[in-house]
């Protein structure tokens, strides 16, 4: 216990000194506000453009921009959180900065479960307040077809629960790999690839990025224009303002297909059991890689 | 104290340790030597329980290694060649993190970092970021956090490598004074001079193997090759055949007046050489034996074998 605690307090510390709450809270935070700006104008700009295009197109609400947000973050927000905390354990045993802990006495349990209670609390908070701000700015922007502060809560809290997912998978490719971009980028490809899971009936109750499905659905229908890779229970969520696309969109499009269909005892269940394991494997490795300096990976 | 028996340790196909086998006794300062590359890292690596081995085993204070390492909790502090901290954190936030890791409660976590920052000379730069302090100042850390929960057995590797005379004097006197605390010390070092000044017993390791382990006496007398230094009043041309053909010399040099004789045996060697030397036709100047020191035992068992 005297390891869980002063590891939680020694994150604290150096996510605060190492500025890693300010990077993640301005990145989600720079995007909750974009989104619904670049929202309101753009049918100015395209106006601009293309005189002839169809107003009632650009027809956005609330529901939709809270939607776009969602979508936005599962894409950057997973860049965010892998390549902030890629390092979170392979820096400290590539580094040697493990030897005085553990040389006295540290639980190396309670070295891996403060990095991930500190970092999944933390993101998660980041992530939430980050939603809700971009709930408000929506609301705001887009007067009308208010998706209502309680059903925002709960996508902020989903997506939230989503992210502190990432925080232990993350964690688990920086205890596996001795390279951090290695563990970031591992990281990344297995979030991304994850969707596709959620076109199959029998997983997608299982995997996490269904989370970010029913945190879009329950907002309700909003309007906008579907261009594209827009998400089959979110009509109208299309390509919104700084949507990145490119090596997730077959991977949206695959969530098109899924519906709203997930059991959410099942999937909660499911996500706890898999967050237990991987934490554990987590563990398990450490204790059992070399962590003198210059030992390397093994 | 430490036992290590037929340690062994292999990286792919390189064998870094060799059937490593010695004894540490408790309140004792051990020396561990040997040239670089040898294995006197990954030995202690290994003993301060962060690094697994092939075979053999390692038995601290009655208690298996690889059985124990939850119960050795506080028993081993460590000091490795490259200390590295968290550079954001002061040295004072850093001691009192190991502390908290220790388990050790708030105040007496307080009054023990501020003791030991005084005891290694950083209280001045106590709330300085570590990241700015220089590889001396990071070593002085190191000692401290080493020796922060009072371990019984203090592993030292390479502590006085990046410190100045002074800083060197330093170390070596609160080495001497833990070991009058009862702490049982294991130092690797390059500098002879300071395992000369400390160490009670030393073991000599090369290419993953000890050559020779024993109490510092113990080595002098079975090591220590004998050498006889001889000044002629004038210079000489060549070594005397009177004395290269000796039975108990084992080999000559001669710079200048300037003889040193290596003996084989000293005694019989003595009485040899003085007869060689009445016969010859050069006066003699001066005529000592040499002091010999645990260099010399160091050179002739590293490059013998």
């Amino acid at each position: 216990m005297s390891t869980f605690a002063a590891y939680l307090k020694k994150e604290h510390m150096e996510s605060s000194r190492q500025s890693k709450y300010l990077v993640l809270g301005a990145f989600f935070g720079f995007f909750a506000l974009s989104t619904p700006i670049m929202l309101r104008l753009m049918p100015s700009i395209i106006e601009s453009q293309m005189p002839s295009f169809p107003k009632e197109l650009m027809e956005f609400d609330a529901v939709y921009s809270v939607q776009n947000y969602i979508r936005n973050i599962y894409q950057l927000g997973n860049m965010a959180v892998a390549f902030v905390l890629m390092g979170v354990l392979a820096d400290e045993r590539l580094q040697g900065k493990l030897v005085y802990p553990v040389s006295q006495g540290a639980s190396m349990a309670g070295v891996v479960g403060a990095k991930l209670v500190h970092y999944g609390v933390a993101v998660s908070a980041i992530v939430f307040a980050s939603t809700m701000l971009n709930y408000y700015y929506s609301v705001v922007l887009f007067p009308g077809n208010n998706p209502g502060i309680a059903a925002a809560a709960q996508s902020a809290g989903l997506l939230a629960a989503y992210f502190a997912t990432r925080v232990v998978l993350v964690a688990f490719a920086s205890a596996m790999f001795t390279k951090p971009l290695a563990a970031g980028l591992v990281a990344l490809v297995v979030s991304y690839v994850e969707p596709i899971f959620t076109s199959l009936p029998r997983w997608k109750s299982f995997v996490a990025y269904s989370l970010i499905d029913i945190a879009g659905n329950s907002l309700g229908t909003g309007s906008g224009m579907g261009m594209g890779t827009g998400m089959g229970t979110m009509p109208g969520a299309g390509v919104g303002a700084g949507a990145v696309g490119g090596a997730s969109a077959g991977a949206m499009m695959a969530v098109g297909r899924t519906g709203n269909e997930v059991n959410g005892w099942v999937l909660a269940a499911a996500l706890i059991v898999e967050v237990a394991v991987i934490a554990l494997v987590t563990v398990w490795r450490m204790k059992n890689v070399e962590i003198a300096p210059g030992a390397g990976g093994q | 104290m430490l036992n290590v028996e037929a340690l062994s340790k292999s990286y792919g196909q390189t064998r870094a340790l060799r059937d490593v086998t010695f004894q540490v006794t408790a309140g004792q300062v051990f020396g561990f030597l040997g040239p670089n590359g040898a294995g006197k890292t990954t030995a202690m690596n290994i003993i301060a329980g962060l690094m697994d081995f092939d075979y053999g085993s390692v038995t601290i204070d009655g208690m298996d290694l690889r059985r124990n390492r939850s119960g050795l909790r506080g028993v081993v502090g460590y000091l490795p060649e490259s200390p590295t901290f968290y550079g954001y954190m002061t040295a004072r936030e850093y001691l009192l993190f190991i502390g908290d890791v220790s388990g050790i409660a708030p105040a007496a976590n307080r009054a023990r970092a501020d003791e030991l920052l005084d005891t290694v000379g950083l209280a001045e730069a106590a709330r300085r970021r570590i990241g700015g302090y220089s590889r001396g100042m990071k070593q002085r850390l190191g000692m401290a956090a080493a020796i922060y929960n009072r371990p019984r057995l203090l592993l030292l590797d390479e502590p006085t490598s990046a410190l100045d005379p002074e800083g060197r004097l330093d170390v070596i006197t609160l080495i001497a004074r833990m070991r009058d605390a009862g702490m049982t010390v294991f130092l690797s070092t390059h500098i002879l001079a300071d395992v000369e000044r400390v160490c009670d017993s030393v073991a000599i390791i090369k290419d993953g193997a000890v050559v020779a382990a024993d109490s510092m006496t113990r080595l002098r007398e079975r090591y220590i090759q004998p050498v006889v230094d001889v000044v002629f009043d004038r210079m000489l041309e060549s070594v005397p055949a009177q004395i290269t053909s000796a039975v108990h010399v084992d080999r000559v040099t001669l710079d200048g007046d300037r003889m040193s004789v290596f003996m084989r045996d000293l005694e019989p060697g003595k009485r040899e050489l003085l007869h060689a030397l009445a016969d010859l036709d050069a006066d003699v100047a001066s005529y000592s034996l040499r002091q010999p020191s645990l260099e010399d035992i160091f050179v002739r068992l590293v490059n013998s074998r």
